[in-house]
């Protein structure tokens, strides 16, 4: 597992490594788009809303049945349901638009599946993104 | 690394990576523009909600006083962005 400090400055070390292992596995530009929009997203809001939170943010990566994954652990975090979030209006008249609340939205947007656990006040968010390529082999398991 | 800054004829030259580290840096530089104002992304590779949050952030302050506030040159991916976001309907991009 990679860990990360709860800091905005850490995003380019987290795309970093996201792309290399996206790329590493075969996927597409856009799905290097994809994982890193989605890394991103789900990383500044483990940042923005649980800013007491102590430990770092463990990332773990993973690539298996022709998709990738990629799992965010946060520790002595109150739950949270991405599903009670405000929905985003896309289609929305410009005046009736708000800043805000598109990050989970596009989260879902580019992803295939985005799984959240709770257990014992620690919150894993798992995301998946098929790749084009089909049935990847990780080449180091 | 992102950049920001001024190019020719009241355009706004964006490139690298616009991610939310990059929000203290741009804000200050879009708070600056008063009037309207075109950004060119042909060097931008990625952006994420918080790039966005920005540029819509500006183009309300600066269309609400009269202005325009364009975008131009979005690769192929980021078109695709603003599609989904719907910000296609918000931006006039050329």
């Amino acid at each position: 597992m990679s860990r990360f400090a709860r800091s905005m400055g850490e995003i380019e070390r987290l795309l970093s490594a996201v792309t290399a292992f996206c790329r590493a596995h075969g996927a597409t530009a856009d799905e290097v788009f994809a994982c890193e929009l989605a890394a991103e997203e789900l990383f500044t809001n483990f940042v923005k809303y649980n800013q007491g939170g102590i430990e770092h943010i463990g990332l773990d990566l993973g690539v298996a049945a022709g998709a990738l994954t990629m799992t965010f652990t946060d520790h002595d975090v109150e739950p949270f349901d991405p599903s009670e979030a405000p929905a985003v209006d896309v289609t929305a008249p410009v005046s009736q638009r708000r800043p805000g609340g598109l990050g989970l939205y596009l989260v879902r947007a580019y992803v295939d599946e985005l799984k959240y656990e709770y257990t014992d006040r620690t919150l894993m968010v798992t995301v998946t993104k098929k790749l084009e390529a089909g049935d990847v082999r990780d080449p180091v398991g | 690394m992102f950049e920001i800054r001024w190019g020719d004829d009241r355009t706004i030259e964006v490139s690298g990576r616009f991610t939310a580290s990059e929000m203290d840096q741009a804000m200050a530089f879009f708070e600056t523009v008063v009037d309207s104002a075109t950004v060119d992304f042909v060097n931008l590779d990625y952006i994420s909600s918080a790039g966005l949050g920005a540029l819509f952030a500006t183009h309300r302050r600066l269309t609400t006083a009269g202005h325009t506030f364009r975008v131009r040159n979005l690769n192929r991916t980021l078109r695709e962005l603003f599609r989904i976001s719907g910000f296609d309907r918000i931006f006039d991009i050329e």
